[in-house]
């Protein structure tokens, strides 16, 4: 097993680690990842599972053991095979029930409409189903298994189409997603797109650290990650992915284990405090104050009060921790991201965060124009139109 | 008077050139015996007043109409056409109206015999040159040739070759051009000092140089050779002006291909082919045969020359088209007159590859515009939708493609750009197709009726250009490749049709405007 990093003593005390792994993480050894279609055996014939207590950096796994399901297009055959007949029956009532349904989502709460329940059951069946040259139909998942999937889950308890595959396609990646972590959004990558253009147009942001706050599935770290090797920077330089919740570390040591093992490191905390050695259990022995170069985050930014009115994926099924801004504007998180941000990041060092959208990213902006630790404050659209983030530089 | 001459002379050669004895010739004699009859100058034919012939100031390529007999050959076309009650009354109309321009370019080309002519051709000379500077825009040059130096010192400028030697070319080329300016400059500045002099000489008494007493004063000579010099050279710089088409400076590539007529039209195929290495050899072009296939007695069926130096394809533009021999066969027994036909294509010679497929390699940030397909509202964290669609817009061409397919947005996106780079490499293609069929022109159907050119040996010898209506009885000449005179004349003709053409339109849009 690796080594562990001087990182260790910001980290809590260890715990009394299980014996066992928590059940069903499979973690397949490191490779680089693709986009799920490398084969259909490929990526589990060689699973190593790695053994209990060798890893130090287990925090999250002692406290609750979470069920870290593989991606659906990365499981085991099962031993059940279904001729494509009755793969097609499934099919068809599966889309019986979407019809019997219509649009009845979508007027409700803005959620799926039919066509993206139909898309969302091609999907599904594109990954768990794989139709043989003898006319049967090799499975991923049993037709028992797929029904409880889609029928009960998704469509009755209207449970994530990611968390009901375990599966979220970010980028280029294939991303581990269940209960206790926020599914990686399309909007985030153009946050991504702001970071690797700045990492292009000014070279001294390659040559520190950066961290992704808040990881979650830690989409961010691993493709921020991958951008800065890409620019071959020195050896020293890793991207830290901060994450307070520990079911949502167990999904993202999972995630950088398969994608970006020797780049990115999960450490526990609140926003910047474990580089600056603020949290009493966290020993300062490697502070980053001033030191880091760039701070991406996707932070809890929906006002309280909006809460409520979420479609019913997001607002039951998706960690309230990730999606909560506090009361009134929904700004708490990403004051506190700036406020921290101040201190550690070098003079010169990039930040860029995203907001709600218009209002919240208008306030945003307004308070960095007005301070004087920041410049080249900058406003930025989604693909959608929408302005959603902003950057800015720590001046010096 | 001046062009009375020229047009009688132009007559006297149509009377040489029949003999004298054929039909054909006795009444052009007849016609112009007549003509000159009457005081007004005006030639008048059969009661009717025929163009004014005795324009007294003759514009470049100016056009006069003449009345001449139709051939024999076409006046059987006619009277087969027309019904029998036609036919008496239309052996009058023996006639038809033909226009004949001046080959030389007017009335300045003639020799000034006094002091004042000479300043009046300075003055239009000058006026000349003013244009041409204007067009030329030395300003400019001068800043591009600045600009373009700055760059060669920059750092990484050898890196792409072929942007090197564009950019080497375009100095050197610039050079040339603010060089012949202040070429220009100083010639006329000798000038005007030399018509000063003879001003003061006049003046003091010294030298008559009025009317037909100017020849024997040196100095007079001097002038008048160095103006006719360079209003040579502002013309042929003129010229080239014209050639300011988008592949007018590019070489050329000409094919030739034998037409109606047989073993005739073989060998007038590689007549043409002669001819045309001939010029190009004769401009110190490069000049290769890139293909020919040899017909089966003698000539080839056709031929490709490829021809490498600039403005090749500018002038060779001229020879697009059919051209039409007629003359004695020698392969015939008879010795009979055979019309034979050639058709020649130019093209230019490989912009066009290089312009349309490499036109969408890498396409700019700004040129997209990319969206998502989801109605605005919140969007971020308040959504979780799996749908990632994402639509792409090229503005300059306003093909617009979508992608749904894929499971993450930058799947998508990079899904709708390769099937936007295929939808625009297909455009692309389709447009060089367009390209190439509009520069091909009109397809070249090498039969009787579609010439652009007539060289005829037997039983006169002339080489008319239909187009511009310049005729030279010089035929061997041309066909030794002096292709000159026939190229400017038709480049002229274009040059002035195209005038025309923008006069008309601006004339019905300012009817247009008027109107509303």
């Amino acid at each position: 097993m690796r080594s562990c990093r001087a990182l260790l003593p910001m980290l809590q005390p260890l715990r009394p680690r299980r014996l066992q792994p928590p059940v069903a993480t499979r973690v397949p050894g490191s490779w680089a990842c693709s986009s799920g279609a490398r084969g259909w055996f490929a990526s589990c014939a060689g699973a190593t599972v790695r053994p209990a207590g060798s890893s130090n950096n287990s925090w999250w796994q002692g406290q609750n053991p979470q069920e870290v399901m593989l991606p659906l297009c990365e499981r085991k055959q099962t031993a059940e095979e279904v001729t494509a007949a009755a793969l097609d029956t499934w099919k068809q009532q599966a889309l019986a029930k979407i019809y019997a349904i219509g649009n009845r989502f979508q007027d409700m709460d803005d959620g799926p409409s039919a066509a993206e329940l139909k898309q969302e059951l091609d999907w599904l069946l594109d990954d768990a189903t794989k139709a043989q040259a003898d006319g049967t139909v090799a499975l991923r998942a049993t037709l028992g298994e797929l029904t409880d999937m889609f029928i009960h889950r998704r469509l009755g308890n209207r449970e994530p189409f990611q968390y009901v595959t375990a599966t979220a396609h970010w980028l280029d990646l294939v991303l581990c997603v269940g209960p206790g972590v926020l599914c990686p959004r399309p909007e985030t990558e153009t946050l991504l797109e702001i970071a690797e253009k700045a990492i292009l147009d000014k070279p001294h942001l390659r040559e520190g650290p950066w961290a992704d706050l808040g990881t979650g599935s830690g989409a961010l770290a691993i493709a921020l990650a991958r951008t800065l090797s890409r620019h071959e920077t020195s050896q020293d330089t890793v991207v830290y992915a901060v994450e307070c919740s520990p079911q949502a570390a167990a999904y993202a040591h999972v995630n950088i284990e398969r994608c970006a093992p020797r780049q990115v490191e999960l450490v526990s905390g609140n926003w910047c405090s474990p580089f600056l050695g603020s949290d009493d259990t966290a020993a300062p022995q490697e502070r980053l104050v001033g030191k880091l170069a760039g701070l991406v985050s996707n932070p809890p930014y929906i006002p309280k009060a909006d809460l409520a009115e979420l479609q019913r994926e997001v607002g039951e099924h998706e960690p309230r921790l990730a999606l909560d801004g506090g009361e009134g504007d929904g700004l708490d998180h990403l004051r506190s991201i700036f406020h921290g941000a101040r201190e550690v990041l070098m003079p010169g060092g990039f930040i860029a965060v995203e907001t709600n959208g218009q209002e919240q990213c208008e306030e945003l902006l307004a308070s960095l124009q007005a301070s004087r630790d920041w410049q080249e404050a900058a406003i930025h659209a989604d693909l959608g139109g929408v302005t959603r983030f902003v950057s800015a530089v720590r001046s010096s | 008077r001046q062009d009375a001459r020229a047009v009688e002379g132009s007559a006297a050669r149509a009377v040489a050139m029949a003999g004298g004895r054929t039909l054909q010739g006795f009444l052009l004699s007849s016609l112009l015996q007549g003509a000159r009859r009457s005081c007004s100058g005006r030639f008048i034919c059969q009661g009717r007043e025929v163009g004014s012939g005795l324009q007294h100031s003759l514009p470049l390529g100016g056009s006069h109409a003449v009345w001449r007999p139709w051939s024999s050959a076409q006046r059987l076309l006619r009277h087969s056409a027309s019904s029998p009650t036609r036919r008496a009354s239309s052996a009058c109309k023996c006639w038809r109206r033909a226009t004949v321009r001046c080959a030389t370019s007017g009335p300045a080309s003639v020799e000034p015999v006094s002091l004042s002519g000479l300043k009046r051709q300075a003055a239009d000379l000058e006026e000349r040159l003013e244009r041409y500077i204007q067009q030329v825009d030395e300003q400019s040059c001068c800043t591009e040739l600045d600009r373009l130096e700055t760059q060669t010192t920059a750092e990484g400028f050898w890196n792409d070759q072929k942007q090197a030697q564009r950019t080497l070319s375009s100095i050197s080329e610039l050079k040339a051009t603010i060089a012949t300016v202040s070429g220009f400059r100083e010639q006329y500045g000798d000038i005007e000092t030399v018509i000063e002099l003879l001003e003061e000489e006049v003046d003091d008494g010294d030298a008559d140089l009025s009317i037909d007493s100017g020849n024997n004063n040196e100095l007079f000579r001097e002038a008048v050779n160095s103006v006719s010099e360079l209003r040579t050279r502002v013309e042929k710089l003129e010229m080239e002006q014209l050639l300011g088409g988008p592949y007018d400076s590019e070489g050329a590539r000409v094919t030739i291909s034998a037409g109606a007529g047989g073993t005739d039209a073989q060998d007038w195929a590689e007549m043409l082919l002669r001819m045309y290495s001939r010029w190009g050899e004769q401009r110190d072009f490069k000049v290769t045969l890139e293909e020919e296939s040899r017909g089966e007695e003698a000539g080839i069926k056709s031929g490709t020359l490829r021809i490498e130096g600039r403005r090749a394809y500018g002038y060779l533009k001229a020879e697009n088209g059919t051209h039409r021999l007629v003359r004695l066969s020698p392969f015939n027994a008879k010795a009979a007159r055979q019309t034979s036909f050639a058709g020649v294509e130019v093209m230019p010679l490989h912009e066009l590859d290089d312009e349309y497929d490499s036109m969408y390699e890498s396409i700019p940030e700004g040129d997209l515009e990319i969206t998502t397909m989801r109605s605005s509202g919140a969007g971020g964290q308040n959504v979780n939708k799996v749908e990632s669609a994402v639509r792409m817009t090229h503005k300059p061409t306003g093909l617009t493609v979508k992608c749904m397919e894929e499971r993450s947005q930058l799947m998508n996106r990079a899904r709708a750009l390769a099937l936007l780079k295929t939808k625009l490499l297909l455009l692309a293609q389709s447009q060089k197709k367009e390209k190439i069929a509009e520069l091909r022109g009109d397809m070249v159907r090498a039969e009787w009726g579609q010439q652009i050119r007539n060289y005829v040996f037997h039983p006169y010898k002339l080489v008319k250009d239909v187009r511009s209506g310049y005729e030279t009885s010089a035929v061997d000449d041309v066909l030794n490749g002096s292709l000159e005179d026939l190229i400017f004349a038709y480049l002229r003709h274009l040059h002035v049709t195209r005038q025309q053409q923008l006069d008309t339109d601006d004339a019905r849009v300012d009817r247009e405007l008027s109107k509303k």
